[in-house]
Protein backbone atom coordinates (compact mmCIF):
# COMPACT_ATOMS: atom_id res chain seq x y z
CA UNK A 1 0.00 0.00 0.00
CA UNK A 2 1.25 3.14 -0.72
CA UNK A 3 0.57 6.30 1.19
CA UNK A 4 -0.76 8.94 -2.23
CA UNK A 5 1.30 11.81 -2.57
CA UNK A 6 -0.06 15.13 -1.68
CA UNK A 7 2.09 17.45 -4.10
CA UNK A 8 1.47 17.55 -7.71
CA UNK A 9 4.23 19.10 -9.96
CA UNK A 10 2.77 22.66 -9.85
CA UNK A 11 3.39 22.70 -5.49
CA UNK A 12 6.98 21.41 -6.25
CA UNK A 13 7.90 22.85 -9.62
CA UNK A 14 7.09 26.10 -7.12
CA UNK A 15 8.97 24.21 -4.02
CA UNK A 16 12.05 24.16 -6.39
CA UNK A 17 12.15 27.79 -8.08
CA UNK A 18 12.80 29.12 -4.93
CA UNK A 19 15.43 27.00 -3.29
CA UNK A 20 18.84 27.92 -3.61
CA UNK A 21 20.79 25.20 -5.17
CA UNK A 22 22.78 24.42 -2.45
CA UNK A 23 19.69 24.91 0.54
CA UNK A 24 18.32 22.05 2.28
CA UNK A 25 14.88 21.64 3.95
CA UNK A 26 16.03 21.42 7.61
CA UNK A 27 18.22 24.17 7.34
CA UNK A 28 17.50 27.62 9.68
CA UNK A 29 20.57 29.70 8.60
CA UNK A 30 20.16 32.76 7.23
CA UNK A 31 23.12 33.12 5.68
CA UNK A 32 22.55 31.99 2.18
CA UNK A 33 21.40 33.43 -1.20
CA UNK A 34 18.24 35.21 -0.76
CA UNK A 35 15.85 32.84 -2.49
CA UNK A 36 13.99 35.36 -4.67
CA UNK A 37 16.91 37.01 -5.17
CA UNK A 38 18.77 40.23 -4.11
CA UNK A 39 17.37 43.79 -3.95
CA UNK A 40 20.27 45.64 -3.64
CA UNK A 41 18.94 48.65 -2.49
CA UNK A 42 17.70 46.65 0.94
CA UNK A 43 21.58 46.65 1.63
CA UNK A 44 21.98 50.46 2.29
CA UNK A 45 17.85 51.02 3.29
CA UNK A 46 17.66 53.13 6.89
CA UNK A 47 13.69 52.02 6.68
CA UNK A 48 15.24 48.54 8.46
CA UNK A 49 16.08 48.72 11.79
CA UNK A 50 19.60 47.47 12.63
CA UNK A 51 19.26 48.09 16.62
CA UNK A 52 17.17 47.32 19.71
CA UNK A 53 16.77 50.78 20.04
CA UNK A 54 15.27 51.83 16.94
CA UNK A 55 13.01 48.76 16.99
CA UNK A 56 11.29 49.13 19.76
CA UNK A 57 10.54 52.42 19.07
CA UNK A 58 8.70 51.15 15.69
CA UNK A 59 6.00 53.95 15.25
CA UNK A 60 2.99 52.94 16.08
CA UNK A 61 3.66 49.58 18.15
CA UNK A 62 1.55 48.43 20.63
CA UNK A 63 2.96 45.83 23.23
CA UNK A 64 0.47 43.45 23.38
CA UNK A 65 1.58 41.97 27.19
CA UNK A 66 0.17 38.88 29.02
CA UNK A 67 0.14 39.86 32.37
CA UNK A 68 -2.29 42.46 32.76
CA UNK A 69 -3.90 41.65 29.72
CA UNK A 70 -3.44 45.08 28.68
CA UNK A 71 -1.70 46.76 26.29
CA UNK A 72 0.97 49.09 27.97
CA UNK A 73 3.91 51.13 26.60
CA UNK A 74 6.99 49.93 28.44
CA UNK A 75 10.12 49.69 26.53
CA UNK A 76 12.77 49.27 28.99
CA UNK A 77 13.63 45.64 29.68
CA UNK A 78 12.34 44.02 26.53
CA UNK A 79 14.34 42.24 24.24
CA UNK A 80 15.21 41.70 20.16
CA UNK A 81 16.66 39.40 17.69
CA UNK A 82 18.18 39.52 14.64
CA UNK A 83 15.47 38.16 11.93
CA UNK A 84 14.63 38.02 8.66
CA UNK A 85 10.79 38.36 7.54
CA UNK A 86 10.35 34.63 7.39
CA UNK A 87 11.41 34.72 10.32
CA UNK A 88 9.33 37.78 11.81
CA UNK A 89 6.25 35.59 10.51
CA UNK A 90 7.35 32.40 11.85
CA UNK A 91 7.61 34.41 15.55
CA UNK A 92 4.11 36.14 14.71
CA UNK A 93 2.56 32.78 14.21
CA UNK A 94 4.55 30.80 17.21
CA UNK A 95 2.73 34.12 19.19
CA UNK A 96 -0.79 33.11 17.95
CA UNK A 97 -0.61 29.57 18.56
CA UNK A 98 0.94 29.86 22.56
CA UNK A 99 -1.64 32.50 23.04
CA UNK A 100 -4.31 31.10 21.45
CA UNK A 101 -5.70 27.46 22.06
CA UNK A 102 -7.97 27.87 19.18
CA UNK A 103 -5.74 29.02 16.98
CA UNK A 104 -4.64 26.86 13.92
CA UNK A 105 -2.59 27.04 11.02
CA UNK A 106 -3.14 25.16 7.48
CA UNK A 107 -2.20 25.15 3.66
CA UNK A 108 -0.02 23.47 1.02
CA UNK A 109 3.49 22.07 2.69
CA UNK A 110 3.21 24.27 5.81
CA UNK A 111 4.01 21.25 8.12
CA UNK A 112 7.20 20.82 5.89
CA UNK A 113 7.73 24.57 7.04
CA UNK A 114 6.40 25.93 4.00
CA UNK A 115 8.29 26.81 0.52
CA UNK A 116 9.42 29.85 2.09
CA UNK A 117 9.92 28.42 5.50
CA UNK A 118 7.49 30.82 7.37
CA UNK A 119 5.73 27.54 9.35
CA UNK A 120 9.32 25.88 9.89
CA UNK A 121 9.39 23.94 13.01
CA UNK A 122 5.57 25.20 14.07
CA UNK A 123 4.33 21.39 13.25
CA UNK A 124 6.36 20.04 15.63
CA UNK A 125 6.06 22.81 18.42
CA UNK A 126 2.50 22.83 18.87
CA UNK A 127 1.54 19.35 16.72
CA UNK A 128 0.44 18.25 13.71
CA UNK A 129 -3.63 18.73 14.57
CA UNK A 130 -2.71 22.87 14.91
CA UNK A 131 -0.45 22.99 11.78
CA UNK A 132 -1.29 20.54 9.19
CA UNK A 133 -0.60 19.90 5.33
CA UNK A 134 -3.99 20.48 3.26
CA UNK A 135 -4.42 19.16 -0.15
CA UNK A 136 -3.06 21.49 -3.23
CA UNK A 137 -7.18 22.76 -3.62
CA UNK A 138 -7.07 27.01 -2.60
CA UNK A 139 -10.78 26.76 -2.41
CA UNK A 140 -10.74 24.24 -0.40
CA UNK A 141 -8.18 25.78 1.91
CA UNK A 142 -10.38 29.09 1.70
CA UNK A 143 -13.65 27.34 2.33
CA UNK A 144 -12.06 25.67 5.30
CA UNK A 145 -11.04 28.54 7.26
CA UNK A 146 -14.09 30.03 6.19
CA UNK A 147 -15.88 27.09 8.48
CA UNK A 148 -13.38 27.33 11.16
CA UNK A 149 -13.50 30.71 11.49
CA UNK A 150 -17.03 30.91 11.57
CA UNK A 151 -17.16 28.46 14.25
CA UNK A 152 -14.79 30.63 16.42
CA UNK A 153 -11.86 28.88 16.01
CA UNK A 154 -8.79 31.37 14.70
CA UNK A 155 -8.01 29.76 11.16
CA UNK A 156 -4.35 30.88 9.98
CA UNK A 157 -4.34 29.53 6.14
CA UNK A 158 -1.46 29.66 3.85
CA UNK A 159 -1.80 30.14 0.52
CA UNK A 160 1.32 28.77 -1.52
CA UNK A 161 1.83 31.76 -3.82
CA UNK A 162 -0.82 35.03 -4.23
CA UNK A 163 -0.83 34.11 -7.88
CA UNK A 164 -2.78 30.97 -6.80
CA UNK A 165 -5.46 32.85 -4.78
CA UNK A 166 -7.48 33.17 -7.49
CA UNK A 167 -9.02 29.62 -7.26
CA UNK A 168 -10.41 30.67 -3.92
CA UNK A 169 -11.77 33.80 -5.26
CA UNK A 170 -14.93 32.98 -4.76
CA UNK A 171 -14.65 31.53 -1.19
CA UNK A 172 -13.29 34.92 -0.15
CA UNK A 173 -15.39 37.51 -2.04
CA UNK A 174 -18.61 35.72 -2.38
CA UNK A 175 -17.93 34.14 1.26
CA UNK A 176 -15.50 34.90 3.57
CA UNK A 177 -16.33 38.85 2.37
CA UNK A 178 -19.83 38.70 2.74
CA UNK A 179 -20.49 36.51 5.67
CA UNK A 180 -21.30 39.21 8.50
CA UNK A 181 -23.38 41.00 6.15
CA UNK A 182 -25.43 38.29 5.01
CA UNK A 183 -26.27 37.31 8.55
CA UNK A 184 -26.93 40.52 9.89
CA UNK A 185 -24.25 40.47 11.72
CA UNK A 186 -24.79 36.87 13.70
CA UNK A 187 -22.11 35.45 12.21
CA UNK A 188 -18.89 36.63 10.55
CA UNK A 189 -15.43 34.90 9.11
CA UNK A 190 -13.03 37.49 10.97
CA UNK A 191 -11.16 34.92 12.48
CA UNK A 192 -9.98 33.99 9.29
CA UNK A 193 -6.28 35.23 7.50
CA UNK A 194 -4.92 34.03 4.97
CA UNK A 195 -1.45 34.67 4.08
CA UNK A 196 0.31 34.61 0.76
CA UNK A 197 4.00 35.28 -0.85
CA UNK A 198 3.38 37.86 -3.41
CA UNK A 199 5.27 40.32 -6.04
CA UNK A 200 7.92 39.74 -7.95
CA UNK A 201 11.84 38.58 -7.25
CA UNK A 202 13.16 38.88 -10.86
CA UNK A 203 12.70 35.70 -12.08
CA UNK A 204 9.11 34.23 -11.27
CA UNK A 205 7.87 34.48 -14.54
CA UNK A 206 3.34 34.95 -15.09
CA UNK A 207 2.78 32.60 -11.69
CA UNK A 208 5.25 33.40 -9.12
CA UNK A 209 5.60 37.18 -9.82
CA UNK A 210 1.88 38.98 -9.08
CA UNK A 211 0.57 41.35 -7.28
CA UNK A 212 -3.30 40.53 -6.72
CA UNK A 213 -4.05 43.45 -3.81
CA UNK A 214 -6.23 44.98 -6.60
CA UNK A 215 -8.08 42.09 -7.41
CA UNK A 216 -9.88 42.51 -3.82
CA UNK A 217 -10.36 46.17 -3.86
CA UNK A 218 -14.13 45.85 -4.29
CA UNK A 219 -14.27 42.84 -1.56
CA UNK A 220 -15.90 44.99 1.14
CA UNK A 221 -15.56 42.88 4.58
CA UNK A 222 -12.26 41.79 4.02
CA UNK A 223 -9.21 43.73 4.40
CA UNK A 224 -5.93 43.35 2.58
CA UNK A 225 -2.45 44.27 4.39
CA UNK A 226 1.21 44.39 2.78
CA UNK A 227 4.38 44.83 5.28
CA UNK A 228 7.65 46.02 3.91
CA UNK A 229 9.71 44.72 6.61
CA UNK A 230 10.43 41.95 10.04
CA UNK A 231 9.29 43.93 12.03
CA UNK A 232 5.99 45.36 10.40
CA UNK A 233 5.30 41.68 9.15
CA UNK A 234 5.24 40.58 12.73
CA UNK A 235 3.04 43.15 14.14
CA UNK A 236 0.56 43.93 10.94
CA UNK A 237 0.62 39.62 10.80
CA UNK A 238 -0.65 39.73 14.99
CA UNK A 239 -2.84 42.83 14.26
CA UNK A 240 -4.21 40.92 11.05
CA UNK A 241 -5.07 37.50 13.12
CA UNK A 242 -6.74 39.17 15.64
CA UNK A 243 -8.67 41.75 13.56
CA UNK A 244 -12.25 40.97 13.96
CA UNK A 245 -12.49 41.04 9.52
CA UNK A 246 -10.81 38.17 7.79
CA UNK A 247 -7.41 39.79 6.32
CA UNK A 248 -5.31 39.09 3.20
CA UNK A 249 -1.98 39.44 4.07
CA UNK A 250 0.27 39.66 1.61
CA UNK A 251 4.09 38.60 1.78
CA UNK A 252 6.35 40.59 -0.88
CA UNK A 253 8.30 37.39 -0.91
CA UNK A 254 11.70 38.61 -2.02
CA UNK A 255 12.22 40.68 1.53
CA UNK A 256 11.66 37.34 3.02
CA UNK A 257 15.63 37.12 3.18
CA UNK A 258 16.21 39.73 2.04
CA UNK A 259 14.94 41.98 4.75
CA UNK A 260 16.66 41.78 8.07
CA UNK A 261 15.74 43.46 11.41
CA UNK A 262 16.16 43.53 15.18
CA UNK A 263 12.57 42.22 15.69
CA UNK A 264 11.38 42.65 19.47
CA UNK A 265 10.54 39.01 20.31
CA UNK A 266 7.18 40.38 22.43
CA UNK A 267 4.32 40.27 21.56
CA UNK A 268 3.24 43.54 19.79
CA UNK A 269 0.90 44.90 16.94
CA UNK A 270 0.78 47.35 14.44
CA UNK A 271 -2.19 49.41 13.41
CA UNK A 272 -4.05 48.44 10.34
CA UNK A 273 -5.33 51.21 8.09
CA UNK A 274 -2.51 53.41 9.42
CA UNK A 275 -0.53 54.40 6.50
CA UNK A 276 3.38 55.03 7.56
CA UNK A 277 5.30 57.97 6.93
CA UNK A 278 9.17 56.66 5.83
CA UNK A 279 10.41 60.24 5.14
CA UNK A 280 8.63 63.41 5.89
CA UNK A 281 8.39 66.14 3.02
CA UNK A 282 6.98 69.00 2.07
CA UNK A 283 6.82 69.26 -1.99
CA UNK A 284 5.79 65.69 -3.42
CA UNK A 285 4.03 62.65 -1.88
CA UNK A 286 5.60 59.12 -2.97
CA UNK A 287 3.04 56.52 -1.74
CA UNK A 288 4.00 53.01 -2.02
CA UNK A 289 3.76 49.71 -0.39
CA UNK A 290 5.51 45.86 -0.15
CA UNK A 291 9.00 45.93 -2.73
CA UNK A 292 8.39 48.59 -4.35
CA UNK A 293 8.90 51.37 -1.30
CA UNK A 294 13.03 50.31 -1.34
CA UNK A 295 12.57 51.16 -4.75
CA UNK A 296 11.01 54.78 -3.80
CA UNK A 297 13.99 55.42 -1.07
CA UNK A 298 16.54 54.67 -3.71
CA UNK A 299 14.48 57.37 -6.02
CA UNK A 300 14.59 59.90 -3.37
CA UNK A 301 18.69 59.12 -2.51
CA UNK A 302 19.10 59.78 -6.00
CA UNK A 303 17.14 62.42 -6.56
CA UNK A 304 19.06 64.64 -4.12
CA UNK A 305 22.21 63.12 -5.01
CA UNK A 306 22.03 62.70 -8.37
CA UNK A 307 24.40 60.37 -10.14
CA UNK A 308 26.53 62.19 -12.83
CA UNK A 309 24.84 59.99 -15.94
CA UNK A 310 21.02 61.36 -14.72
CA UNK A 311 22.45 64.85 -14.06
CA UNK A 312 20.83 66.29 -17.70
CA UNK A 313 17.39 64.71 -16.71
CA UNK A 314 17.46 66.16 -12.94
CA UNK A 315 16.96 69.87 -13.12
CA UNK A 316 19.42 71.01 -9.88
CA UNK A 317 16.29 73.06 -8.60
CA UNK A 318 14.87 69.96 -8.01
CA UNK A 319 17.33 68.43 -6.32
CA UNK A 320 16.72 69.81 -2.87
CA UNK A 321 13.04 69.36 -3.16
CA UNK A 322 11.47 67.38 -0.36
CA UNK A 323 9.79 64.17 -0.79
CA UNK A 324 7.39 62.80 1.50
CA UNK A 325 7.38 58.67 1.08
CA UNK A 326 4.95 57.03 2.52
CA UNK A 327 4.21 53.14 3.29
CA UNK A 328 0.45 52.22 2.71
CA UNK A 329 1.03 49.02 4.55
CA UNK A 330 -2.74 48.39 4.60
CA UNK A 331 -4.51 48.46 0.91
CA UNK A 332 -8.10 47.84 2.23
CA UNK A 333 -9.76 49.79 3.75
CA UNK A 334 -6.13 52.48 2.95
CA UNK A 335 -5.86 55.41 4.97
CA UNK A 336 -7.21 57.93 3.04
CA UNK A 337 -7.04 60.76 6.03
CA UNK A 338 -3.35 60.39 5.95
CA UNK A 339 -2.61 60.48 2.09
CA UNK A 340 -4.94 63.34 1.88
CA UNK A 341 -3.25 65.41 4.71
CA UNK A 342 -0.07 64.60 2.96
CA UNK A 343 -1.45 65.40 -0.21
CA UNK A 344 -2.74 68.79 1.05
CA UNK A 345 0.72 69.96 2.09
CA UNK A 346 2.26 68.61 -0.77
CA UNK A 347 0.36 69.22 -3.67
CA UNK A 348 2.00 66.20 -5.73
CA UNK A 349 1.02 62.65 -5.72
CA UNK A 350 3.15 59.86 -7.28
CA UNK A 351 1.93 56.21 -6.52
CA UNK A 352 3.97 53.30 -7.18
CA UNK A 353 3.07 49.48 -7.61
CA UNK A 354 3.85 46.38 -9.30
CA UNK A 355 0.53 45.59 -10.25
CA UNK A 356 -0.36 46.46 -13.52
CA UNK A 357 -1.99 49.89 -14.16
CA UNK A 358 -5.57 49.29 -15.04
CA UNK A 359 -8.28 48.83 -12.26
CA UNK A 360 -5.01 48.39 -9.82
CA UNK A 361 -4.78 50.52 -6.62
CA UNK A 362 -3.17 53.35 -7.81
CA UNK A 363 -5.86 53.93 -9.98
CA UNK A 364 -8.56 53.90 -6.69
CA UNK A 365 -6.30 55.93 -4.83
CA UNK A 366 -5.81 58.56 -7.51
CA UNK A 367 -9.39 58.99 -8.10
CA UNK A 368 -10.16 59.54 -4.42
CA UNK A 369 -6.81 61.85 -4.00
CA UNK A 370 -8.16 64.36 -6.79
CA UNK A 371 -11.89 64.33 -5.41
CA UNK A 372 -10.40 65.74 -2.19
CA UNK A 373 -7.53 67.79 -3.24
CA UNK A 374 -8.27 68.76 -6.32
CA UNK A 375 -7.72 72.61 -5.44
CA UNK A 376 -4.73 71.81 -4.16
CA UNK A 377 -3.29 69.89 -6.78
CA UNK A 378 -0.09 71.29 -8.54
CA UNK A 379 -0.23 68.29 -10.97
CA UNK A 380 -1.89 65.30 -12.20
CA UNK A 381 -1.54 62.18 -9.92
CA UNK A 382 1.02 59.97 -11.48
CA UNK A 383 1.38 56.47 -11.35
CA UNK A 384 4.52 54.38 -11.91
CA UNK A 385 3.29 50.42 -12.10
CA UNK A 386 3.52 47.55 -13.56
CA UNK A 387 2.22 47.17 -17.54
CA UNK A 388 -0.98 46.18 -18.60
CA UNK A 389 0.36 42.81 -19.60
CA UNK A 390 1.25 39.57 -17.71
CA UNK A 391 4.39 39.80 -15.86
CA UNK A 392 6.54 39.18 -19.09
CA UNK A 393 9.72 36.59 -17.12
CA UNK A 394 11.98 37.30 -19.72
CA UNK A 395 11.54 41.73 -19.74
CA UNK A 396 10.80 42.08 -16.08
CA UNK A 397 13.34 44.44 -15.50
CA UNK A 398 11.78 46.60 -18.07
CA UNK A 399 7.83 45.86 -16.67
CA UNK A 400 8.44 46.00 -13.05
CA UNK A 401 8.81 50.22 -11.44
CA UNK A 402 12.73 50.90 -10.74
CA UNK A 403 13.93 53.56 -8.90
CA UNK A 404 14.81 55.01 -12.64
CA UNK A 405 11.40 54.94 -13.51
CA UNK A 406 9.92 56.58 -9.98
CA UNK A 407 12.52 59.44 -10.26
CA UNK A 408 11.73 60.61 -14.19
CA UNK A 409 7.98 60.18 -12.57
CA UNK A 410 8.75 62.41 -9.39
CA UNK A 411 10.61 64.87 -11.75
CA UNK A 412 7.85 64.78 -14.18
CA UNK A 413 5.44 66.07 -11.78
CA UNK A 414 7.61 68.65 -10.89
CA UNK A 415 8.40 69.35 -14.32
CA UNK A 416 4.81 69.71 -15.24
CA UNK A 417 4.46 72.62 -12.84
CA UNK A 418 7.53 74.48 -13.67
CA UNK A 419 6.82 74.15 -17.43
CA UNK A 420 3.16 75.97 -16.54
CA UNK A 421 4.88 78.72 -14.13
CA UNK A 422 7.20 79.03 -17.08
CA UNK A 423 3.66 79.94 -19.62
CA UNK A 424 2.08 81.91 -16.93
CA UNK A 425 5.30 84.49 -16.45
CA UNK A 426 6.38 85.19 -19.69
CA UNK B 1 -2.89 9.31 -11.08
CA UNK B 2 1.18 10.04 -11.33
CA UNK B 3 3.88 9.69 -9.39
CA UNK B 4 7.57 11.50 -9.41
CA UNK B 5 10.31 9.45 -8.84
CA UNK B 6 13.30 11.53 -9.20
CA UNK B 7 13.86 14.69 -6.93
CA UNK B 8 11.92 17.68 -8.64
CA UNK B 9 15.19 19.55 -9.48
CA UNK B 10 18.95 19.78 -8.33
CA UNK B 11 17.54 22.37 -5.65
CA UNK B 12 15.43 20.16 -4.09
CA UNK B 13 15.84 17.04 -1.21
CA UNK B 14 12.79 15.45 -1.63
CA UNK B 15 13.34 12.97 1.16
CA UNK B 16 13.13 15.68 3.48
CA UNK B 17 9.14 15.57 2.79
CA UNK B 18 8.76 11.60 1.96
CA UNK B 19 10.43 8.72 2.76
CA UNK B 20 13.30 7.36 0.58
CA UNK B 21 11.72 3.69 1.09
CA UNK B 22 8.18 5.35 -0.68
CA UNK B 23 10.28 6.35 -3.78
CA UNK B 24 12.48 3.19 -4.06
CA UNK B 25 9.24 1.03 -3.79
CA UNK B 26 7.71 3.47 -6.81
CA UNK B 27 10.74 3.05 -8.79
CA UNK B 28 10.22 -0.82 -8.86
CA UNK B 29 6.92 -1.73 -7.89
CA UNK B 30 3.52 -1.71 -10.16
CA UNK B 31 5.78 1.14 -12.16
CA UNK B 32 4.20 0.99 -15.67
CA UNK B 33 7.40 2.42 -17.20
CA UNK B 34 9.46 -0.54 -16.03
CA UNK B 35 6.56 -3.28 -16.52
CA UNK B 36 6.33 -1.97 -20.33
CA UNK B 37 10.36 -2.42 -20.83
CA UNK B 38 10.35 -5.90 -18.83
CA UNK B 39 7.13 -6.43 -21.75
CA UNK B 40 9.51 -5.16 -24.73
CA UNK B 41 12.10 -7.05 -23.42
CA UNK B 42 10.71 -10.42 -22.97
CA UNK B 43 9.60 -9.80 -26.55
CA UNK B 44 12.76 -9.10 -27.92
CA UNK B 45 11.50 -5.47 -29.04
CA UNK B 46 13.86 -4.13 -26.59
CA UNK B 47 17.70 -4.43 -24.59
CA UNK B 48 19.78 -2.69 -21.97
CA UNK B 49 21.94 -1.63 -24.71
CA UNK B 50 19.35 -0.20 -26.78
CA UNK B 51 18.09 1.70 -23.40
CA UNK B 52 21.61 3.09 -22.68
CA UNK B 53 22.50 4.06 -26.66
CA UNK B 54 18.64 5.75 -26.72
CA UNK B 55 19.74 7.42 -23.13
CA UNK B 56 22.87 9.22 -24.29
CA UNK B 57 21.79 10.20 -27.70
CA UNK B 58 18.53 12.08 -26.29
CA UNK B 59 20.33 13.51 -23.32
CA UNK B 60 23.20 15.33 -25.77
CA UNK B 61 20.73 16.17 -28.15
CA UNK B 62 18.75 17.76 -24.45
CA UNK B 63 22.56 19.29 -23.71
CA UNK B 64 23.40 20.54 -26.88
CA UNK B 65 20.10 22.62 -27.27
CA UNK B 66 20.41 23.88 -23.90
CA UNK B 67 24.16 24.86 -24.15
CA UNK B 68 22.78 27.12 -27.62
CA UNK B 69 19.65 28.44 -25.87
CA UNK B 70 21.96 29.60 -23.27
CA UNK B 71 23.72 31.61 -25.98
CA UNK B 72 21.24 33.00 -27.50
CA UNK B 73 19.50 36.96 -26.68
CA UNK B 74 16.10 37.50 -25.22
CA UNK B 75 13.75 38.03 -27.49
CA UNK B 76 13.29 41.68 -28.97
CA UNK B 77 11.46 43.99 -25.78
CA UNK B 78 8.37 45.08 -28.07
CA UNK B 79 7.27 41.57 -27.31
CA UNK B 80 6.47 42.43 -24.28
CA UNK B 81 3.20 43.95 -25.37
CA UNK B 82 2.35 41.84 -28.02
CA UNK B 83 -0.06 38.46 -27.99
CA UNK B 84 -1.62 40.08 -24.65
CA UNK B 85 -4.62 40.69 -27.24
CA UNK B 86 -5.91 39.12 -30.77
CA UNK B 87 -7.11 41.38 -33.42
CA UNK B 88 -7.30 45.52 -32.74
CA UNK B 89 -4.56 46.41 -30.15
CA UNK B 90 -6.19 48.11 -27.00
CA UNK B 91 -5.37 52.22 -26.52
CA UNK B 92 -3.75 51.26 -22.80
CA UNK B 93 -1.37 48.51 -24.50
CA UNK B 94 -0.60 50.68 -26.83
CA UNK B 95 0.01 53.85 -24.58
CA UNK B 96 2.00 51.87 -22.44
CA UNK B 97 4.27 50.89 -25.10
CA UNK B 98 4.98 54.25 -25.96
CA UNK B 99 5.92 55.25 -22.19
CA UNK B 100 8.46 52.44 -22.23
CA UNK B 101 9.93 53.54 -25.54
CA UNK B 102 10.06 57.34 -24.11
CA UNK B 103 11.55 56.22 -20.98
CA UNK B 104 14.28 53.91 -23.09
CA UNK B 105 14.64 57.28 -25.21
CA UNK B 106 15.42 59.09 -22.54
CA UNK B 107 17.45 56.82 -20.62
CA UNK B 108 18.46 53.38 -22.00
CA UNK B 109 22.07 54.89 -23.32
CA UNK B 110 22.91 57.24 -20.45
CA UNK B 111 21.34 54.89 -17.38
CA UNK B 112 24.18 52.17 -17.28
CA UNK B 113 22.06 49.37 -15.26
CA UNK B 114 19.56 50.06 -18.51
CA UNK B 115 22.06 50.12 -20.81
CA UNK B 116 23.90 46.83 -19.66
CA UNK B 117 20.26 45.11 -19.48
CA UNK B 118 19.31 45.93 -22.91
CA UNK B 119 22.54 44.38 -24.22
CA UNK B 120 20.66 41.16 -23.06
CA UNK B 121 18.30 41.55 -25.46
CA UNK B 122 17.59 40.74 -29.49
CA UNK B 123 18.10 44.04 -30.94
CA UNK B 124 18.83 45.90 -27.84
CA UNK B 125 15.76 47.74 -27.96
CA UNK B 126 16.16 49.98 -30.98
CA UNK B 127 12.95 47.87 -32.37
CA UNK B 128 11.15 49.47 -29.85
CA UNK B 129 12.64 52.87 -30.42
CA UNK B 130 11.57 52.61 -34.51
CA UNK B 131 7.95 50.71 -33.63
Amino acid sequence: MFTPNRFTYRSLEKIAQYYCRSRRWQSTSTEAHPAGGHLPSLSTSNFLKPTRESSLRTPGIRWVDEDTGHMRDIVSGRETRKMNMYQAIRDAMSIALTKDDTAVIFGEDVAFGGVFRCTMGLAEEFGRERVFNTPLTEQGIAGFGIGLASMGQTAIAEIQFADYIFPAFDQIVNEAAKFRFRSSGQFNAGKLTIRCPSMAVGHGGHYHSQSPEGFFMGASGIKVVIPRSPIQAKGLLLASIRDPNPVIFMEPKILYRSSVEQVPIDDYELPISRAETLIPGSDLTLLSWGTPVYHCESAVHMLSNTPDSLAPFVPSSLRSAKVELIDLRTILPWDVEAVTESVKRTGRLVIVHEAGRTGGVGAEISAEIQKRCFLKLSAPVKLVTGWDTPVPMQFEKFYMPDALRILDAVVETFGGVLRRLFVICT
Amino acid sequence: MTYRVGHHSTSDDSFAYRPRQEVEDRKRLDNPIARFRLFLESRGWWSADEEEALKTRLKDAVMRSFRRAETLKKPELHEMFTEVYGGEEPWNIKEQREELKGLLKKYGQAWEPWRNELKKYKGEGKELLED
